[in-house]
This record gives structure tokens, C-alpha cells and sequence, in this order.
């Protein structure tokens, strides 16, 4: 740990000692992947699929519930029997009509 | 970096047209001409302004007078010159006030422009206090970038010497856990 931490620090004094065009130069792209990072759609409000797992089977319920906006991104979930089905990682809160 | 210098070439020719007077960089990007390099959206660009009393936000009607007609965009309270989301703010209290008065001289890529001392920096980030403002205290005192006399003076001028004693001591309590955990 004292040799990871002493490592770290000379990088770190080492990256604080550039000439300031490159440290502002890394700056711009830092910015920039950050700017991508936020823009990604993962991290937009999406609409949540319909869908239920109803004893480990994927059903569909497009015409029982209404759609809702969930917070958190889609997530890929694996199931034995099927193949990878995006949907929210929240528990879908299911209204009939 | 051609950013940064494009940014801060309108932000001089601003100063040229007397659209602003004496200007200085503050906050994370003057930091790196001191420290480490982090991540910032923002440039804060710190100005006289004596027309905005108790105002956060520098945003007068000629700044937008002179930008807005030259293509550069309002963005909330910045706007986007260069890839940069520039903000302008008062120096309003005596802290910031004195730290664009004694701001220094630099230079990016031939660019010439005028950056606050580090131990106005320091002292800026321990009086505005969140966390990402004392890891940046932090940082200054990691790589020894500063001078202690001047930073103690400025601190005894505008109270912010409890400030202080508390951050080295959270620092105190950080190293020792930090020996204590290998």
C-alpha cells in the first residue's frame, strides 16, 4: 500500500510539474469526455419497457400498461432461456387499464 | 489548448474594447497553473464590477451587448467562447477583490493573460469550503505550491486562519488513517 500510495503521488507531482499548455490541454479533453459521458442516452430518462417476468419468463404487456419514466438507464438482463432483453433496471411499477 | 487560448484571446480583445477592465482567472483552471490538472467545464474569469451589489452573477447587460452580436452563446450564467463555458463574477469582497488586484502575469501559447496568486487560491477555497475545494487545498499543500508566509498573511487579513487550523488537522487525521491502514 505504501509503494502503490507513493507511486500514486509521484505521477501525480510529476503531472503537476507539466508546462501548463499540456496540463490545459488535457483539461480540454477531460472536459470533452466528461461532456460525452453526460450526453450519453444511457444516462437520459427513459421510457420504461413493459415487461414482467412472470416465474423466470419475459412477458410483454404493451396493451395492460401504461408507459412510465424511469431514472436509472436500461440494463441488459440474462436469462437462461432468452436472449438478452434491454430493459430497466427498476422494478416496474405496472398500472392496468 | 486551442480552446483556452481562443477563449481567453476574446476575452483580452473584451478587455481592449473596454468592455471589461482588469480581469483575473480563478478557480480550477488557475489552480492548474499550479497543480495537477482537473476537470472543469468552466473558466471563471473574476472582474471589477461595481454595478451589481450582492450579485453572484456578473452578468451585465454589455457583456451580452458585446458578445451575443459576435456568435458566442449564453448558457445559463456562462457563455460558450472557445469550448468553454466562460463565467463572469464579481470581485465583490475584499478576499477577491485583493486576489484580482495582485493576480500575475501568464502566458498560454503566446496568450497573455492574468491569473490569481496561489495563496489566493488557497485561501478562496478554504473560505468557499466544499469538498472539491479543500482536496484542491489539499493539492496545493501536496506539491508545496505556495508560499507559507504570504499564504499566513492572507489568511490572518480575512479571518480565515480557524479555517486553516481546521483543514490541517482533518489533514493531520487523513494521513495518520492512511498509515494506519498499510
Amino acid at each position: 500500500m505504501k509503494k502503490i500510495l507513493a507511486a500514486k503521488l509521484a505521477a501525480r507531482k510529476l503531472n503537476a510539474n507539466l508546462p501548463i499548455e499540456d496540463k490545459l490541454t488535457m483539461m480540454e479533453r477531460m472536459r470533452d469526455r466528461s461532456r460525452m459521458i453526460a450526453g450519453n442516452s444511457l444516462r437520459w430518462r427513459h421510457s420504461a419497457m413493459p415487461f414482467l417476468v412472470v416465474a423466470g419468463d419475459g412477458v410483454v404487456l404493451s396493451g395492460l400498461v401504461s408507459k412510465r419514466l424511469a431514472l436509472t438507464p436500461p440494463v441488459v438482463r440474462q436469462y437462461s432461456n432468452q436472449p438478452n432483453t434491454l430493459q430497466n433496471a427498476e422494478t416496474l411499477i405496472v398500472e392496468t387499464r | 489548448m486551442k480552446d483556452t487560448q481562443d477563449a481567453l484571446m476574446v476575452v483580452n480583445q473584451m478587455q481592449a474594447d473596454g468592455v471589461i477592465g482588469k480581469y483575473a482567472i480563478g478557480g480550477a483552471i488557475a489552480a492548474t497553473f499550479y497543480i495537477e490538472a482537473t476537470s472543469t467545464y468552466d473558466i471563471d474569469i473574476f472582474i471589477h464590477f461595481e454595478n451589481t451589489p450582492g450579485s453572484l452573477i456578473a452578468a451585465p447587460s454589455h457583456l451580452y451587448d458585446y458578445l451575443l452580436p459576435r456568435g458566442y452563446k449564453a448558457v445559463g450564467e456562462h457563455f460558450m467562447i472557445g469550448g468553454w463555458q466562460i463565467q463572469f463574477l464579481p470581485a465583490e469582497d475584499a478576499l477577491y477583490k485583493e486576489a484580482l488586484c495582485q493576480s500575475v502575469e501568464a502566458e498560454v501559447g503566446g496568450v497573455k493573460t492574468w491569473v490569481m496568486r496561489a495563496e489566493h487560491l488557497m485561501a478562496i477555497a478554504l473560505k468557499t469550503g466544499r469538498v472539491k475545494d479543500l482536496t484542491r487545498v489539499g493539492q496545493f499543500v501536496e506539491n508545496h505550491a505556495y508560499d507559507e508566509t504570504e499564504l499566513n498573511q492572507i489568511l490572518e487579513r480575512h479571518n480565515l486562519v480557524e479555517k486553516w487550523e481546521k483543514f490541517k488537522k482533518l489533514e493531520h487525521f487523513n494521513r495518520e488513517n492512511i498509515e494506519s491502514s498499510k
